[in-house]
């Protein structure tokens, strides 16, 4: 364990949350059991596509950070809001699944009449990277996102830092939202935060395995130097695809598939790939979400703001 | 071999122990036995309590038994969806297994779609069979056995329980259902597959093309994707009272479905939901729940909760053992 002071911070409990408060941030993780029915019927009403199987609709993670008003929420409402409705064009990535014309090919029995389903991205391919919102008391919160300086080494995310096993002060696990798809495959979107003595760190990962065709993950990174001056974040997005066999055979033992439901073993195997392979053919799929890119916020202060948190 | 005590054999399995190897092949083998004279259609008289999925649940399997009453002294019926995801896959399974061939006609187990070798060679089973004896056999004495396990059970003529619904375009009648060739593998498609996979969708008035099996945007590997996307169609009310009427059934019966309340109704109550794996997967945080038909036609869900040991013998203490010094919050 490294000798890096820990700075004053305090800690909060209730049933189904945990808060932390350190510098100027004040940061919240609620885990709740997955929703029940009137909230789906609602939140289903809300969205106008059928719903994850397991929809943890109340879950979320929140972090302020007061001098700015900048506050930045991942929630599943709008996590599923990034799901396509209607018909899927170019560049959604749609996945082709094919029913079977017959269910037998040798059966004589005449097919019932089919009535087609409302279409919606059946895969809940997301790359929702959690969403901004003033906060009340600072209604003209002063941040925007730019694109970041790859040659300035404060404007990526610095990954001896996070390796060192440093104290954890927060973490938290947040399921959003996780779908088997019929038992095709998995698809789900986990969000996990850490703060460290000198930092936060936040990765909201998608995963999504449709068995026999692909492996698809969003990422996105967040992270914040309590030293940073200005106050700066880093956010880094990517996007990566491939086919299913070319995953499958980076598997330790043959006969033993269970990485393949493991989100970090996929997006291991993904990352690790050549970029032309997993963040530019990936799948064939034509999907919008591959590449990366690392943007950064600026924190300006707003005048006259308080700690109202 | 000697001949087995087979009470000793579920004393021991209640008691979370495992059995040995060689006796697992034996019990397997005289398990199939028995299985093997099944019909397709089992049909059974209430009082019988009836188990949706349990995915290795083991503490909440016990629990069932505390609510509900032990075998034989209550009648049981699971619906499938025994193995994978949860951490005791084994024990569950042994257990099962032992009450069924024990009370051959006081337990039924229906087949549900994780018992199955690809199935679970991907959800955990497989691999929970290899750390806990060493090598892959017990996992091929259970899914040999799976393929033996019976596709539906009817309740007093009245009451059609299955899986997953088990409605699909090829089958319309419990006739059809009796013919199939259930003794192999579940198949990608066909009459076998659609009835271990279909699930309902109460906005639908007929069958329907599910949007998850629609045709979106570029093909991809059409030929893998027709092979394997077959299964499963999403169907609707006019097809289940359909079903009802021509087979003279007044109520199905299904389970893999979850939700938050532990069971659900559907189509002005002519569909009911059980799901009996609370705190599904050790994070939903839902109840679950048995269903109790009676003798008079009476049906009671008994709504329960996680089973306390798994407070002290859960995913926590587990990870704790097999973490190897890595830790999940250490991620990058």
């Amino acid at each position: 364990m490294s000798s890096v002071p820990i700075p004053p911070h305090r800690l909060s409990e209730s049933p189904n949350s945990r808060s932390i408060e350190i510098y100027d941030w004040f940061i919240t993780a609620s885990t709740n059991p997955i929703s029940n029915a009137p909230e789906c019927d609602a939140l289903q009403a809300s969205l106008g596509i059928p719903l994850p199987e397991m929809t943890f609709g109340n879950n979320y993670l929140t972090l302020e950070h007061r001098p700015s008003g900048l506050k930045y929420t991942f929630s599943t409402p709008e996590a599923l809001r990034g799901v396509k409705k209607g018909a899927l064009v170019e560049g959604d990535g749609g996945v082709k699944v094919g029913h079977a014309e017959k269910t037998d090919p040798n059966s004589t029995l005449p097919m019932p009449d089919f009535v087609t389903s409302k279409p919606y991205d059946w895969t809940y391919t997301t790359t929702y990277s959690g969403h901004e919102s003033a906060s009340a008391s600072v209604p003209e919160a002063k941040w925007k996102w730019i694109a970041a300086d790859p040659e300035d080494p404060s404007q990526k995310i610095p990954l001896a830092e996070l390796s060192r096993q440093d104290p954890i002060l927060f973490y938290a696990e947040i399921p959003l939202f996780e779908d088997e798809l019929h038992d095709n495959g998995s698809s789900a979107v986990i969000v996990r935060i850490r703060v460290m003595p000198t930092c936060l760190f936040i990765l909201a990962r998608f995963t999504l395995r449709v068995d026999h065709v692909l492996f698809r993950t969003y990422d996105t990174r967040i992270y914040h130097s309590f030293a940073s001056s200005p106050p700066l974040i880093v956010r880094e997005r990517g996007g990566w695809e491939a086919p299913y066999e070319r995953v499958q055979r980076h598997l330790p033992k043959r006969d033993d598939m269970t990485p393949l439901t493991d989100p970090t073993f996929i997006a291991k195997v993904l990352t690790e790939m050549p970029k032309h392979v997993s963040q530019k053919e990936g799948a064939k799929t034509g999907w919008r979400g591959l590449g990366s890119k690392t943007e950064i916020a600026i924190l300006t202060p707003v005048e006259g703001s308080t700690s109202q948190v | 071999m000697a001949p087995f005590d087979l009470d000793a054999c579920i004393q021991q399995l209640l008691r979370k122990q495992l059995l040995h190897e060689v006796l697992l092949r034996e019990i397997c083998e005289k398990t199939k036995e028995v299985l093997m004279r099944e019909s397709n259609v089992v049909h059974i008289s209430a009082p019988v309590t009836v188990v949706g999925d349990i995915h290795g649940q083991f503490y909440d399997l016990i629990e069932i038994f505390r609510i509900g009453g032990y075998a034989p002294n209550t009648n049981y019926l699971f619906l499938g969806d025994y193995v994978d995801r949860g951490l005791f896959s084994v024990e569950t399974i042994s257990l099962l297994t032992c009450l069924k061939l024990r009370y051959p006609d006081r337990i039924q187990l229906i087949r549900g779609n994780h018992e199955s070798r690809a199935v679970t060679q991907t959800y955990g089973f497989y691999t929970e069979c290899v750390r806990k004896y060493g090598s892959s056999h017990v996992w091929t004495y259970f899914t040999d056995m799976f393929d033996f396990l019976t596709l539906s059970v009817v309740i007093d003529d009245r009451i059609f329980c299955r899986m997953s619904v088990g409605l699909s375009p090829s089958i319309h009648s419990i006739d059809q259902i009796k013919v199939v060739d259930r003794f192999r593998e579940i198949p990608h498609e066909g009459p076998m597959a659609d009835l271990v996979w279909s699930d309902p969708d109460p906005e639908k008035e007929d069958f329907a093309i599910s949007p998850r099996y629609g045709y979106f945007g570029r093909p991809v590997n059409l030929m893998v994707l027709t092979r394997n996307r077959g299964a499963g169609y999403t169907f609707g009310s006019g097809v289940v009272y359909k079903f009802l009427d021509e087979n003279n059934m007044s109520h199905i019966l299904r389970a893999h479905q979850l939700c938050m309340e532990g069971y659900s109704s559907l189509f002005d109550k002519h569909l009911s939901t059980v799901w009996s794996a609370p705190n599904y997967c050790y994070r939903c945080g839902n109840s679950a729940s048995i269903l109790e038909v009676g003798p008079g036609g009476s049906m009671y869900f008994n709504v329960f909760e996680a089973a306390p040991e798994n407070e002290r013998d859960g995913p926590s203490q587990q990870a704790a053992q097999s973490a190897g010094g890595k830790l999940p919050e250490y991620f990058l």
